[in-house]
């Protein structure tokens, strides 16, 4: 079975509460459930963290530009798609992520996935969020689909979306 | 990108209300603070709001940014009266300062100044005394201020390799995308003058970005001597690509340099230093070569900027890669 994997990083580290932790870890199950689904196997979840004395401010995003600088100013020299967890995301936007982000994560442009820690909707915000960054475009039409334009949604994939994402190049076999 | 929907019964004032102060599970601070503006209450009442969250010292910090950024949208002035009251009265968080000094640096004028320098004077975190800094600079070089102000220090990569390197050369924007992309400039910088400005496009890699740039200093009509005063000729702007939006990304700031000559830094709203270069710029014509700095995320590029014949001509290589992004710390969660 085809295998992701990712890195959970908090940015403001100290700010994450237990529930957030709790949260995180509820998200990262919903994802592995719904990947699972069209054979993909979420395979090692790796946890990092940036305090706040690094986070040069960023752990508030005002606006698309900062997420996008979050993702340019920090990087993990791995192979797995780096998703930046952040408490604060201002505005109805709760995630942002390149489609069909880069395997080389110093490539130019954004290169990891935002998602904003929202009670009862982070595992659809990271799914949704990773899904973009392994090839999903949006599906506008469907409600029930992960990739609707909002959440909460049905948070199902089908066969050609999952195709679509074990083509990545950070799908390992 | 992913929009969370938000229940129709949370639209009530009294829900958002309670939502700023960190009471309501299903609706956080994050997204009531973007439902004040769409609340079927007066404008002043939308205000009182904000202005509540970003006053109540007893808040979470963050809820306090959210208002003072939200606040900003929806009043820019009595959002800078606003935020400047508080740093003045001292005793403010330092991340919720962080933000008061942004909104000054991007929406303030010369009567901030001081306020900027009291920020300054008082922080006790360096990122407090950055944006402080780059906040005052800012001012300085939207109101075109005779004086002298403290410019982010700048180390350059070298030239991109040539092998490994992409071209890129601007072209004027078409009227769709050129209302865009001022309107997403308009979004940070609310006193621009977006009508006295052109917006020309450059595709580098897979980024298009845009060049909201003063028309007066291409055509050269009505234009002083550029460089003489610092001034900010042009916001760069880069295009969403899921939503076709565009949002400021780097600011250009211009002054003097050595012989008669002028500098040019763009950096990010936050202060960076992305790219940096000097040449030589007079009524309607320019020549400016610029090299990237050697900043996280940002990669090796040469660009020579020349304003000639009433057009901007921005041509260059681009390294298809980055400066490494820094490493955050490893932990092990089970």
């Amino acid at each position: 079975m085809a295998r992701i994997s990712i890195n959970v990083i908090r940015v403001g580290s100290e700010l994450f509460t237990s529930s957030d932790e709790l949260e995180i870890s509820n998200a990262v199950s919903f994802m592995r459930g719904t990947y699972a689904t069209v054979g993909l196997t979420l395979q090692r979840v790796e946890h990092w963290i940036i305090p706040l004395a690094r986070a040069n401010g960023r752990d508030i995003l005002d606006t698309t530009g900062e997420a996008e600088t979050l993702t340019d100013e920090w990087t993990v020299a791995n192979h797995n798609v780096d998703v930046f967890f952040v408490k604060t995301f201002v505005g109805s936007v709760a995630g942002l992520s390149p489609v069909n982000g880069p395997c080389d994560k110093n490539a130019k442009g954004m290169d990891g996935a935002v998602v904003e820690v929202i009670p009862g909707l982070t595992g659809h915000i990271l799914a949704h969020e990773v899904g973009h960054y392994l090839g999903l475009s949006h599906r506008s039409s469907d409600s029930t689909n992960l990739m609707f334009d909002s959440v909460p949604n049905g948070g199902r994939l089908d066969s050609g979306q999952g195709a679509t994402m074990r083509s990545h190049c950070f799908i390992e076999p | 990108m992913v929009h969370v929907d938000i229940p129709e019964d949370a639209r009530r004032p009294e829900v958002v209300r309670d939502a700023l102060a960190g009471r309501v599970d299903r609706l956080p601070p994050s997204l009531a603070v973007s439902l004040v503006s769409e609340l079927d209450i007066p404008r002043s009442e939308q205000q009182e709001l904000l202005r509540g969250a970003l006053r109540d010292a007893d808040r979470d910090p963050h809820i306090r940014m959210m208002a003072a950024v939200a606040l900003t949208t929806l009043s820019p002035e009595e959002a800078v009266a606003d935020v400047s009251a508080l740093i003045d009265e001292g005793d403010l968080d330092e991340r919720v300062a962080v933000s008061a000094v942004d909104i000054l640096g991007r929406a303030g004028g010369p009567g901030e100044l001081e306020t900027l320098e009291k920020a300054k004077k008082a922080a006790t975190t360096e990122l407090l005394r950055q944006r402080a800094t780059f906040a005052e600079a800012l001012v300085v070089h939207r109101h075109e201020l005779d004086r002298d102000v403290e410019l982010p220090a700048v180390e350059r990569q070298p030239e991109p390799e040539a092998a490994a390197s992409q071209p890129f050369v601007s072209r004027k924007a078409g009227k769709q995308r050129g209302e865009r992309a001022k309107r997403g400039v308009k979004g940070d910088f609310p006193d621009l003058d977006v009508e006295k400005h052109d917006v020309y496009e450059l595709q580098c890699g897979p980024r298009l970005m845009a060049i909201v740039i003063q028309r007066a200093l291409v055509d050269g009509e009505g234009a002083g001597q550029p460089g003489d005063r610092p001034s900010i000729p042009a916001i760069v702007a880069f295009r969403n690509e899921e939503s076709g939006d565009f949002f400021a990304a780097l600011v250009a700031l211009l002054g003097k340099s050595d012989n008669g000559r002028v500098s040019l830094v763009l950096t990010r709203l936050t202060g960076e230093p992305v790219f940096a270069g000097t040449g030589s710029a007079g009524p309607g014509q320019a020549e400016v070569a610029l090299t990237s700095a050697n900043t996280p995320g940002i990669p090796a590029a040469s660009a020579t900027v020349r304003i000639k014949g009433k057009q901007l001509e921005i041509t260059g290589v681009s390294d298809t890669r980055s400066v490494p992004g820094l490493g955050p710390q490893k932990v092990d969660i089970q």
